[in-house]
């Protein structure tokens, strides 16, 4: 009869490992997905820091000898209109999509953060007249509300994480608030009250932490549809201005003139914003299953 | 300083009167309730649930959650200070420095994303002026206190690593961790198994006899309250009915409510009668505190009541030395024991 030592077998798997790659090993087994998500993720990550060394050519640099010429050795990805290499432009817009997608996610969960967990922990007025507002901001289509915020800014990189980062405060708070309602209800929150805390730090060191694992999934998969978002902007024309390469504006460029002539300067912007988008996406389904304390060990 | 005079009262909770706002009126869930610690004593609040056992010990931590509730009247003296006469923030300097709590929930109320250590950290440096390591080795010291094995370890882990029982010796390290002169404990063992609730009361006792730290121990289990008190009062829809020491309360118990509360315990059946012997309850519940009947609160429920019971509120007398009781009967009661 074969025994099988279960022990040995747990090990091997890595689900004893505490910490470090061990650890970050047997994840990775269990989330194959996810770690495809991650490893896309980086892939575009190290893109964008390394573009330089990587693009082949001077992304801005126009050449009306070889307009529209066709995917080759030359040029890997053809070129445009005006000659420049598609390859050196996407490369170059990665760093320009991450710019917006982390800095946008980053500011509108910050913002979100500061204004759920104070109306929910507040509650009362404070709490009625921020659910009113985000009420009203949510009322209206994020991509709407972005593209009126960039058209009254004037179309800048720091306009554009900011018009696409207010439209994300209410999503984050409404999750933010909901938690906070239910944790300020938990006992630990009277524990630290009954050891003298104020309630200024009860919120921050207590019921904010707390709050950490739904922000963490909720702001990887806002990543996904802010360079969407960024993307849309561009292609609509109040997004990144020229030269400047952006994955939406090489689309919006191309589409209606080139589509028939010269596909790939539709077909390559396109899959570098689909490959973005489902990498984020990928990755923060796998950190929700991760996160989640149910499933935790 | 603690061991200078051990009779010292510690607590003076006078006419204490603590009410709640609600969508079906006013209710009184604290009525003109007067009771003393002194130190290194055990005091047992001991009634049903919603008698007002927890909401006095709330209202002494002035933790009582507003709105809906109100401590309307009355004086908390802790070392001489009204307590109701602070502002927030002299009183948040009480809290967890002179009062500590324990409540009765180990597995929640420790914040599950923090360490041990650090929580209990948080108690130290919220009162006193001590660099980070210096609180990291009492919290330590803490822990080995409570009797918990590899405190260094412990001190590390998060809260889900530990047992129930760890748990509230954790809580117990957290309380007394500046050494406070009075300690509320609120059915600190309900949430246990019963192996470990004996050892954890243990533990309370013997910190709080080596410490000299008063205790007001909340419960509704009088075999807790025969190992561990002292002094007893009874709570019955939010008045005091019944003040005696625990060997005064055992012996003889004055009104028809205790009786009632010892009557139903499993033990005292399996001593006296056959084991068929059905299990005595009190009948009735507790009345509804917005609508409560105009005499004695206890007499619906109650088989000695009288006509007057249901009429008049009975006076709180001191039926026998130190030994008082809310009952008009109480005298006879006394007479035929």
């Amino acid at each position: 009869m074969a025994t099988i030592n279960f022990e040995s077998e747990l090990r091997r798997a890595g689900a004893n490992a505490t910490g470090g790659w061990g650890r970050l090993a047997f994840l990775a087994q269990r989330h194959v997905l996810g770690t495809i998500g991650l490893i896309t993720m980086l892939l575009f990550v190290l893109t964008a820091i390394f573009a330089d060394v990587i693009s082949r050519y001077d992304p801005l640099t126009v050449d009306s000898a070889h307009r529209l010429a066709a995917p080759s050795m030359l040029h890997w990805f053809g070129t445009d209109s005006f000659g420049r290499d598609v390859w050196s432009r996407i490369i170059h817009g990665a760093r320009i999509s991450l710019a917006v997608g982390i800095g946008s996610t980053t500011l509108g969960a910050t913002l979100g953060v500061i204004v759920g967990l104070t109306s929910g922990y507040l509650s009362g007025w404070v709490d009625l007249v921020f659910q009113r507002v985000t009420d009203i901001l949510q009322s209206l289509p994020l991509l709407v509300l972005a593209l009126v915020m960039t058209a009254a800014l004037g179309p800048s990189l720091p306009n554009v994480i900011l018009a696409i980062a207010i439209p994300l405060i209410p999503t984050v708070a409404r999750v933010i608030r909901a938690n906070t309602l239910a944790l300020r209800e938990q006992p630990f929150v009277e524990a630290a009250k009954s050891i003298g805390m104020s309630e200024t730090r009860i919120a921050l060191r207590h019921v904010l932490p707390n709050t950490i694992a739904p922000l963490i999934v909720l702001a990887t998969a806002q990543l996904g549809s802010t360079i969407l978002t960024e993307a849309s902007l561009s292609f609509l024309g109040l997004g990144i201005p020229e030269p400047y390469p952006s994955w939406g504006r090489m689309l919006s460029e191309s589409a209606a003139e080139y589509v028939r002539t010269a596909p790939w300067l539709v077909i390559f912007p396109g899959i570098a914003i689909s490959l973005a988008v489902f990498g984020t996406n990928l990755f923060g389904d796998a950190l929700r299953d991760i996160l989640d304390p149910r499933q935790r060990g | 300083m603690s061991e200078a005079l051990p009779a010292e009262t510690v607590l003076e909770v006078k006419n204490l009167q603590t009410v709640f706002f609600t969508n079906s009126g006013l209710f009184r869930a604290v009525d003109d309730v007067s009771f003393s610690v002194r130190r290194g004593e055990t005091l047992a609040i001991v009634g049903e649930s919603g008698c007002g056992k927890s909401v006095s010990a709330l209202s002494i931590m002035r933790l009582v959650p507003d709105p809906p509730g109100r401590i309307v009247g009355g004086s908390v003296t802790l070392e001489g200070t009204d307590l109701l006469k602070l502002d927030d923030a002299a009183m948040r300097a009480i809290r967890g420095n002179r009062i500590s709590m324990i409540f009765q929930e180990p597995m929640t109320s420790l914040n599950p994303v923090m360490r041990i250590g650090d929580q209990i950290i948080e108690a130290v440096r919220l009162h006193q002026k001590v660099s980070s390591k210096e609180a990291w080795k009492q919290a330590v010291d803490m822990l080995r206190l409570v009797h918990i094995p590899e405190p260094e370890r412990r001190a590390q882990e998060y809260p889900h690593q530990l047992s129930g029982g760890m748990r509230q010796r954790a809580m117990i390290a957290m309380a007394l961790a500046c050494r406070p002169a009075l300690l509320i404990a609120d059915e600190p063992t309900t949430a246990l198994d019963v192996t470990i609730q004996a050892q954890i009361l243990a533990l309370i006792v013997d910190l709080q006899q080596r410490l000299g730290t008063g205790l007001i121990l909340i419960t509704h289990d009088l075999g807790v309250v025969a190992q561990t008190a002292q002094r007893v009062i009874v709570m019955y829809a939010g008045k005091k009915v019944e003040e005696a020491t625990v060997e005064a309360l055992f012996e003889t118990p004055l009104h028809p409510y205790t009786r009632g509360l010892m009557a139903s315990m499993p033990a005292v059946i399996a001593l006296g009668a056959e084991s068929d012997a059905r299990l005595n309850e009190i009948p009735g519940m507790v009345p509804s505190l917005t609508n409560l009947p105009p005499g004695c609160a206890f007499a619906p429920r109650c088989k000695f009541a009288i006509d007057r019971c249901l009429k008049e509120y009975p006076p709180l007398d001191e039926v026998k030395s130190n030994h008082w009781a809310a009952c008009w009967r109480a005298g006879e009661m006394l007479e035929a024991s």
